[in-house]
């Protein structure tokens, strides 16, 4: 069924042909889960690169002692909005691009459950884009009191806060829809047979991640909202002379921030438990102990909150409460990491790029969860908060974890979005110039730390200087080497080879690549193989194509 | 959370404090999994997971409090 | 532990520097440990995940497993990484509880954070009362200037003018808060970091062990120079300690300010210009043109040069919502002396002054109506340099010779000058401004000449050192106000 019946959705056409727009006003106004995951993707990665560009002139900036670049002021908005951009206009984004990609597929659904809803959800996000970006140009500047916003230096900032604010509600907005969304069609759009149990590992992960958006989205949005009404309506949330306190800003903030931190590892963990099955040949090692670690890492990021906030001076009993708790998290997590290399164990596994990337993800995101742990330690934290160390910490598990996350799910699923076969040496490539970079970056931010050198900083004493100018070259490294991504993107999407025929999963239509629009009624579910193949999800890979994965 | 009025389902109340147990020390066997999938009410679920969630952080607390006070 | 013994002896480059209190050791082995079994479980992790990686790859024809599922295992590496982490929180719970007890200390030391320096008072203990304000003390030469080669190895940027001191061996209570966002009080080698908070105090403490120089820096994010507000301690011997405080004590009385004294135009000058440059010229810039848009010029600003009330209460209050905080942590003396330099400096010359007395005034709670100054005579001779008296210049209002009020000051620094150097003879000068006849206005100027010179043998200068001197130009030099005026200069 490739061709494309009447749709009774688009029922307002001159004609009775079923008539799409073509062109701009396609991608303006499609209703099309593929169209608007592909929508989502390019938007992450242009926001992907404009971050990147803050980020090499924070690193040009601190290549050696002294100040060259920038001055101070013009350094903390850039620091500021990297991250802002990073988290919320690359990492969110490109995630959820995967869930509208492939959860409605995954499921057997014929497209999202409300899905001009889905539509408004992306487009609300190029406009909370050129907010963000625009506040660069407002007086005064972008805001520059750090991507967590702290009050009272945030309520001193000037209009750039503002605008920022306004974008915050914004894409939170989004994200809350597009979390409404993705809870709604994966409880009610499955096809038929396919139980909540047969569900692949990503459709779980985005599960319990869209609970956690809608819960935590809001508080965001409270707090930077106490912050407008603090800069501009006489209110005192943040300020003891009107009977309010700071630290209270901390405290929402943080409620927000455990969680989401959560929300942008959770989706990567689903990707790389379909990938390391698939290219070992062999199933998920433990299924049901991931999705059970899964919900309860969820439930309890809520209790952790304030290891963000151990100098600020709770009482003992508080700085035990969150160490002991933040610990005790740690455990369902790292166990997830054995279960990936279990699954690994007596495989047969080959190592194409999407596997070169999840093996890679398993190795470094470890170490950054290991350096957590060392942060949740209080008397340590003490010592190493609010220096290089935690940005060390954040970045191997954020670029390390949800990034080289998104690059192995895109590789892995490019051939089924496009048709074609990507370039391997380009993905290959790419992969070891990430990764070699990317550690010349970050790991001599680890001494940083150590030794004593403090973050959001232009300029430091010189027995800093070796490192900083290390991390600095491996910066530039990583973020050319972003652009063979780009180019391997461009070559797969424009051509290439044609992906393999696929047997062993279970497939609604037998052509390939997807068509653009499937029908409203899925047909029976065609078993091909044994239960196993859900949990992979995934197309089978070959490393010779001639065979389906035994 | 009603423990209902016939036995299966008074077994159910036992099973589903079980399921959230394991779920937080994040291990579960498949057999088990799959009797859970088929037998547990969602909603009930929900509600032991809150439960236990707020009985491990009282339990966190006493721990703390035991400790501060020595 | 004799791991951490020898890890001691290496520099900060790879770890935490070289602890010097109990506290920093115990962090230091806590850190150590950690290390060592995130390394071990590393190990053992990646040990078997690239040995499969080797061993289980297709092309070596292995073969898959078709298991995938073994719940002992799980439990076992479930269970096994919860007792090691317990392992791990026990001592940490005993550090934690060891960093929260400030009891009884020895001297307590108030560090209050402010965009951008820190402020000490000593509380209790001994050395109370004195109090210190620490600014960074590497030049803007060696940070983006032609000085750089000039920079300290081990102190570029950690460097201040005033030290904190403090004995060794004894427990120091920190209370830290802060004046205007929050800033962080954190010296690594003692382990100790705190939060200063706006509005509200925290407190930690520290015993340092051995004697030394230690250094560290603001760490919270508080704006434009977080990275250019160290924390400089200086650990001493108690004897070391017990003379500096003497030394302190005295220096204080000797610069004693006495806020009821006044001072003249140039004297407040000259002091408001130390007082600008350590304060107000980060964001006004030591031009007063201020950086736009955020830091506004001061240089023909309508504050500055318009009613003085205004300017005081800006000083004084900050502007909420802005970036300019309340400086009346600053001495009465500061605050007046600022104000009347920024108003008489660059190209503002509104001839009024503040004295210490109308701040202090304000703080008890009154009204600043009006700058001028009692006519009463000082009580001492002033402390400020005599040759900053001479060049003076007294305003007139339009059309009128008859000193003002506020010119006395100026006649009496001169009059105070002559009197302490015999020798010397000043020449003056008299203006006007374009407005009126050519006649009218050298008539003017004589006046006011005269004026001035009676003035000054009023005051006890001898007449045979007053020189009348004729301008190349009566009128029109300058703006209408600045060309209203007498010039007192030195003779010869």
């Amino acid at each position: 069924m490739s061709s494309i019946a009447h749709d009774p959705t688009h029922g307002h056409e001159h004609d009775h042909h079923a008539h799409h727009p073509s062109g701009v006003m396609r991608w303006i106004t499609t209703t099309n889960h593929k169209d608007i995951g592909s929508l989502y993707l390019w938007f992450s990665f242009i926001m992907f690169l404009a971050g990147g560009v803050m980020a090499l002139t924070i690193r040009a900036e601190l290549f050696q002692p002294g100040l060259q670049i920038v001055q101070p002021e013009f350094f903390n908005q850039l620091t500021t909005m990297h991250g802002l951009v990073m988290v919320f206009g690359a990492i969110m984004p490109a995630f959820v691009g995967f869930a509208n990609w492939q959860i409605p597929l995954m499921i057997g659904a014929p497209d999202m459950a409300f899905a001009r809803m889905n539509n408004w959800s992306f487009w609300l996000l190029p406009v909370a884009a050129i907010l963000l970006m625009g506040s660069f140009l407002a007086p005064g500047g972008a805001s520059a009191a750090g991507w967590t916003l702290y009050a009272p230096l945030s309520v001193q900032m000037g209009m750039g806060m503002d605008m920022l604010i306004f974008a915050v509600h914004i894409m939170g907005a989004s994200s809350i829809m597009g979390a409404i969304n993705i809870v709604t069609t994966i409880l009610n759009m499955r096809a038929p047979g396919m139980t909540l149990m047969k569900m692949p590992l990503f459709c779980w992960t985005w599960l319990i991640t869209a609970y956690l958006l809608i819960a935590v989205m809001p508080v965001l949005a409270g707090a930077v909202t106490m912050l407008l009404t603090d800069r501009h309506f006489g209110t005192s949330f943040f300020n003891a002379a009107g009977g309010g306190d700071p630290v209270l800003y901390q405290h929402v903030f943080w409620f927000f921030g455990h969680p989401e931190v959560y929300i942008m590892i959770l989706p990567a963990f689903g990707i790389v438990s379909q990938i390391i099955p698939t290219f070992s040949r062999k199933p998920l090692f433990g299924y049901a102990s991931m999705v059970y670690a899964t919900s309860s890492i969820a439930i309890l990021s809520f209790i952790v909150w304030a290891h963000h906030m151990f100098t600020t001076g709770m009482p003992a009993a508080g700085q035990l409460f969150f160490m002991y708790a933040t610990m005790l998290i740690a455990v369902p997590t790292g166990v997830k990491v054995f279960n990936w290399v279990a699954t690994m164990w007596k495989g047969s596994m080959t190592f194409e790029t999407p596997m070169l990337f999840a093996v890679g993800f398993i190795f470094v995101f470890t170490m950054g969860g290991f350096t957590g742990l060392i942060c949740a330690i209080t008397p340590i934290d003490i010592q190493i908060q609010d220096t290089y160390y935690v940005v060390a910490h954040f970045h191997y598990v954020l670029v390390a974890g949800s990034l080289f996350a998104i690059f192995a799910g895109t590789y892995y699923w490019l051939p089924k979005w496009t048709g074609h076969m990507y370039d391997e040496g380009l993905g290959r490539l790419h992969f070891w110039a990430s990764i070699i970079f990317f550690n010349i970056t970050f790991f001599p931010m680890h001494f940083l730390g150590l030794a004593g050198m403090p973050r959001r900083i232009p300029d430091y004493a010189l027995q800093f200087a070796d490192f900083n100018a290390i991390a600095t070259v491996g910066a530039f490294g990583f973020g050319l080497s972003q652009l063979i991504f780009l180019a391997a993107v461009l070559k797969c999407v424009k051509g290439g080879q044609r992906r393999p025929q696929r047997s062993g999963t279970v497939r609604t239509d037998s052509s390939g690549p997807c068509p653009r629009q499937r029908p409203t009624i899925p047909s029976k579910l065609h078993r091909l193989s044994s239960k196993r193949c859900w949990l992979t999800g995934g197309p089978p890979w070959t490393g010779d194509q001639t065979s389906a994965p035994r | 959370m009603s423990d209902g009025d016939d036995t299966p389902q008074r077994a159910g109340f036992l099973s589903t404090v079980r399921a959230v147990l394991w779920s937080f020390a994040g291990v579960r066997k498949r057999r088990d999994y799959n009797q859970d999938a088929s037998s547990l009410n969602p909603v009930h679920v929900i509600i032991a997971g809150i439960f236990a969630a707020v009985v491990f952080v009282l339990s966190i607390v006493l721990v703390v409090r035991f400790v501060v006070s020595q | 532990m004799s791991l951490a013994g020898m890890a001691q002896a290496t520099e900060a480059r790879y770890n935490l520097q070289t602890p010097v209190t109990q506290i920093a050791q115990q962090v230091y082995d806590l850190h150590t440990a950690m290390l060592v079994v995130c390394l071990v479980i590393f190990l053992a992790v990646f040990g078997v995940m690239f040995y499969s990686v080797y061993a289980h790859r297709k092309s070596k024809g292995a073969v898959a497993a078709q298991w995938h599922e073994n719940t002992t295992v799980e439990i076992l590496w479930t269970i096994i990484p919860v007792f090691i982490l317990l392992g791990m929180a026990w001592p940490a719970t005993k550090t934690v509880l060891a960093m929260k007890d400030t009891s009884n200390p020895d001297i307590t030391i108030k560090a209050t954070g402010y965009q951008w320096k820190w402020g000490y008072d000593y509380l209790k203990g001994e050395g109370e009362g004195i109090r210190l304000v620490s600014n960074l003390s590497t030049p803007q030469s060696q940070i983006g200037g032609d000085q750089q080669s000039a920079r300290s190895e081990t102190a570029y940027l950690l460097e201040v003018d005033e030290p904190l001191v403090v004995p060794v061996g004894k427990k120091i209570r920190i209370l830290t808060t802060a004046n205007d966002v929050i800033h962080a009080w954190w010296v690594p080698a003692f382990a100790v970091k705190q939060d200063a908070i706006p509005g509200f105090i925290r407190d930690t403490w520290f015993r340092a062990d051995k004697e030394g120089i230690y250094r560290g820096n603001c760490a919270e994010l508080c704006g434009k120079d977080h990275g250019f507000m160290p924390i400089e301690v200086h650990v001493v011997s108690a004897d070391k300690y017990s003379s500096w405080v003497a030394g302190r004590k005295k220096a204080a009385a000797a610069v004693a300010e006495d806020p009821s004294k006044t001072y003249s135009l140039a004297e407040l000058k000259a002091k408001g210009q130390q007082v600008y440059d350590a304060n107000c010229a980060a964001c006004h810039q030591a031009t007063g043109k201020g950086l736009a848009p955020a830091f506004p010029p001061l240089d023909g600003s309508k504050i500055a040069t318009g009613p003085i009330a205004d300017h005081i209460g800006i000083v004084f209050n900050g502007k909420p919502g802005t970036a300019m905080s309340a400086w009346r942590q600053l001495s009465d003396t500061e605050i007046a002396a600022v104000i009347t330099f920024e108003r008489n400096n660059w190209g503002n010359a509104v001839g009024d002054l503040v004295q210490p007395s109308a701040i202090r005034a304000m703080r008890g709670g009154a009204q600043v109506a009006t700058a001028a100054v009692p006519a009463a005579a000082a009580k001492e001779a002033p402390t400020a340099a005599p040759a900053a008296a001479l060049p003076a210049k007294v305003y007139f209002q339009v059309g009128k010779s008859t000193l003002p009020a506020d010119a006395i000051d100026a006649v009496k620094a001169v009059a105070e000058y002559l009197a302490a150097k015999p020798d010397a003879k000043v020449d003056i000068t008299g203006y006007t401004d374009k407005s009126g006849s050519l006649d009218k206005n050298l008539e003017l100027a004589k006046e006011r000449a005269k004026a001035v010179r009676d003035a000054l043998k009023e005051a006890g200068v001898a007449a045979d050192r007053i020189n009348m001197k004729k301008p190349e130009a009566v009128t029109g030099d300058g703006d209408n106000k600045e060309a209203r005026r007498v010039e007192i200069n030195r003779a010869g």
